[in-house]
C-alpha cells in the first residue's frame, strides 16, 4: 500500500515537468505564420488547444525571519474550445518543490500538485456564460489571477488572502455587456468552496463548506482615461461548525497616462457577531520606460484578534522579453503579520 | 487551424511583397471596420466591435467563432483604432491582457499589413478587421463602419 502510495504521488509530481517540456518542444516544432501580441504567451495547437505555463524562483528577505530562497510554483494551464460554444479550462500547480531556509539548509517537500481550476464553460448566449467546476471566486480583482506570474507584485495584499474563500465549486454565471459605451459584468457563483482537490486542504478555516456570492463592476472612458467599480459580496460557512460569514467588498480600477491604478476594500463579518476582519489596498503600477514599471501601494489590515497593521510597499516589475517577468519590491510596515511580512522580496518566473 | 493557416499564406503570399505604399495610394484619416465581401456579417456597432477586440465575446450572434484581426502594435492604424475603439494604445491594455491569460484568453491575431488582412478576410467568414479606408480592396472586403470621419 506504501508502495502504491510513493508511486502516485512519484507520479504525480512528474507528470506537470514532463508537459511543460512537451509544451516547449512543440513550441519549438511550431514556428510562428501569423503573429500574436508581444503579450501572448503559450502555443495553440491544432483543434483550438491552448496550452501555456510558468515557474517561479522566490527569494524571500523579511526583516524578522531567516532568508528564503524557493521554488514554490510550477503551473501549468490549458483551454480546450472544441466547439464555439463551449471550453475545457484546467490548471494544474506544483507548490513547495524545494526551498532554501538561512541557517536551515535545503528543504524538499517532494512537491505537492494541487489543482487550482478545473471548469467547464458554455455560452448561453454571446453576452452569458455558465462555468461548472472549480473557479477562483470572483471576489474582488487580486483573487481571480491569484499568485500568477503576471501580478504586478510577488505577494498580494494582505486583505485578499485568507479573508473570503479565495476559491468556488459548483456553477458560476458570468454575463459581460457593453451599451452604450459602458461595460458591465455581472458574476453569480455557487454552492461549494475548495470541492476539487487531489488532498483534503490541513486548514479548514476557510476552505470547505458552502459558499454563495456575487459581484458586479461597471467602467467607462473618461476622456483618455478608463475607470470602473465593483461590488462584491459572499456568504461562506465552515463545513464543520456551519457557522456562517458574510464579506462585502468594493473594488476599483483606474487607467490613466499609462498608470493602472487598482484599490479593494473588504470586510468580513461573523453572523454570530464578534470582531471583524477588514482591510484595503490601493496600488498604482506606474510606466518607466517600454515594459518596466514602478509599483507603489498601501495596505491596511485588521484582523479581529488584534490591532490594525500597515504596510507601504515599493517595487518593480520588468518584462523584459514576454516569457520572462522579473519583480522586486521591499515592504515598510507598522506591524509583522504572517500576511503582511515587512522586508525585501523578489522573484523571477518562466512562462511557456 | 492548419488549412485556415494555408488559405491565408496562399491567399496573402503575392500581396505581402511589392506592396503599394501609403504615398502613392493618398492618405486618409478614417479607418474603415470590414469583413470579407462574401461574409454573412451585416453590420457592427462600437458597443459590439470594443467587446470583440476585448474578446470580451467571442462568438457571433449565430454562435459561430469570431476571429478578430489586429494589425501590428506599432501601426498608427492600429494605434488609432484603439484609441476609438477600446479607449487605450495598445502598450496600455497590457495589464488587460495579462489578467485574461489567467482564463486562456488570448489578444486577437495579428498580421502584418492591410494586404493581408483583406486576403485573410476574403477567405474566412468569420473574421473582422480594420485599415485606412484608402487600403481597403473593395474585391475582397466589405466595409461594416467607418471611424474618425
Amino acid at each position: 500500500m506504501r508502495r502504491v502510495i510513493e508511486l502516485r504521488r512519484m507520479w504525480s509530481i512528474a507528470v506537470v515537468p514532463a508537459l511543460l517540456v512537451t509544451v516547449l518542444a512543440a513550441s519549438a516544432l511550431a514556428g510562428p505564420i501569423v503573429t500574436r501580441d508581444p503579450s501572448g504567451v503559450g502555443i495553440v495547437l491544432p483543434g483550438n488547444l491552448w496550452i501555456s505555463g510558468d515557474a517561479t524562483i522566490t527569494v524571500e528577505a523579511p526583516e524578522t525571519q531567516p532568508t528564503t530562497f524557493e521554488l514554490d510554483d510550477v503551473s501549468l494551464l490549458a483551454r480546450w474550445e472544441p466547439l464555439s460554444r463551449l471550453a475545457f479550462f484546467g490548471e494544474l500547480r506544483l507548490e513547495n518543490v524545494f526551498e532554501v531556509v538561512e541557517h536551515e539548509g535545503v528543504i524538499t517537500s517532494g512537491g505537492i500538485v494541487e489543482i487550482e481550476r478545473l471548469y467547464a464553460e458554455t455560452l448561453l448566449t454571446p453576452e452569458l456564460s455558465l462555468r461548472i467546476g472549480k473557479v477562483f471566486t470572483p471576489f474582488g480583482l487580486w483573487n481571480v489571477i491569484s499568485r500568477g506570474p503576471l501580478t504586478w507584485t510577488v505577494e498580494e495584499p494582505a486583505i485578499t488572502e485568507n479573508v473570503f474563500p479565495q476559491r468556488a465549486t459548483g456553477l458560476s454565471l458570468v454575463y459581460q455587456k457593453t451599451w452604450r459605451g459602458w461595460s458591465f459584468d455581472a458574476t453569480a457563483y455557487a454552492p461549494g468552496q475548495n470541492q476539487i482537490q487531489f488532498r483534503e486542504a490541513e486548514d479548514e478555516s476557510l476552505d470547505s463548506g458552502l459558499l454563495f456570492g456575487g459581484r458586479v463592476a461597471a467602467g467607462r472612458d473618461f476622456g483618455p482615461a478608463y475607470a470602473s467599480l465593483g461590488l462584491n459580496a459572499a456568504g461562506f460557512t465552515r463545513r464543520e461548525s456551519r457557522e456562517w460569514q458574510t464579506a462585502t467588498g468594493l473594488d476599483l480600477e483606474v487607467y490613466a497616462g499609462g498608470h493602472e491604478i487598482t484599490g479593494e476594500l473588504t470586510y468580513r463579518v461573523p453572523a454570530a457577531g464578534g470582531r471583524t476582519t477588514h482591510g484595503l489596498y490601493i496600488q498604482d503600477a506606474i510606466p518607466i520606460v517600454r515594459t518596466l514599471y514602478g509599483v507603489l501601494r498601501f495596505e491596511y489590515f485588521r484582523r479581529p484578534d488584534g490591532p490594525a497593521a500597515t504596510g507601504q510597499l515599493v517595487g518593480l516589475f520588468w518584462r523584459p522579453v514576454p516569457n520572462l517577468v522579473l519583480k522586486t519590491q521591499y515592504i515598510f510596515g507598522t506591524r509583522r503579520l504572517e500576511n503582511l511580512e515587512t522586508g525585501f522580496e523578489a522573484s523571477l518566473s518562466l512562462l511557456f | 487551424m492548419r488549412y485556415q493557416l494555408a488559405r491565408i499564406l496562399c491567399a496573402a503570399l503575392p500581396l505581402l511583397g511589392g506592396l503599394a505604399s501609403a504615398a502613392e495610394r493618398g492618405h486618409s484619416e478614417s479607418i474603415a471596420v470590414v469583413v470579407g465581401a462574401e461574409s454573412g456579417i451585416a453590420d457592427v456597432t462600437m458597443d459590439t466591435l470594443r467587446e470583440l477586440y476585448l474578446r470580451r465575446r467571442r462568438v457571433w450572434p449565430d454562435g459561430s467563432r469570431v476571429i478578430p484581426v489586429n494589425l501590428p502594435a506599432d501601426s498608427e492604424t492600429r494605434k488609432t483604432f484603439s484609441k476609438l475603439v477600446l479607449g487605450r494604445l495598445p502598450q496600455d491594455l497590457s495589464g488587460y491582457w495579462n489578467r485574461l491569460y489567467f482564463d486562456g484568453i488570448q489578444p486577437p491575431v495579428v498580421l502584418r499589413t492591410p494586404e493581408a488582412v483583406c486576403a485573410y478576410l476574403a477567405v474566412e467568414p468569420k473574421a473582422i478587421g480594420y485599415m485606412r479606408r484608402d487600403e481597403v480592396d473593395r474585391a475582397a472586403c466589405r466595409i461594416l463602419l467607418v471611424l474618425g470621419e
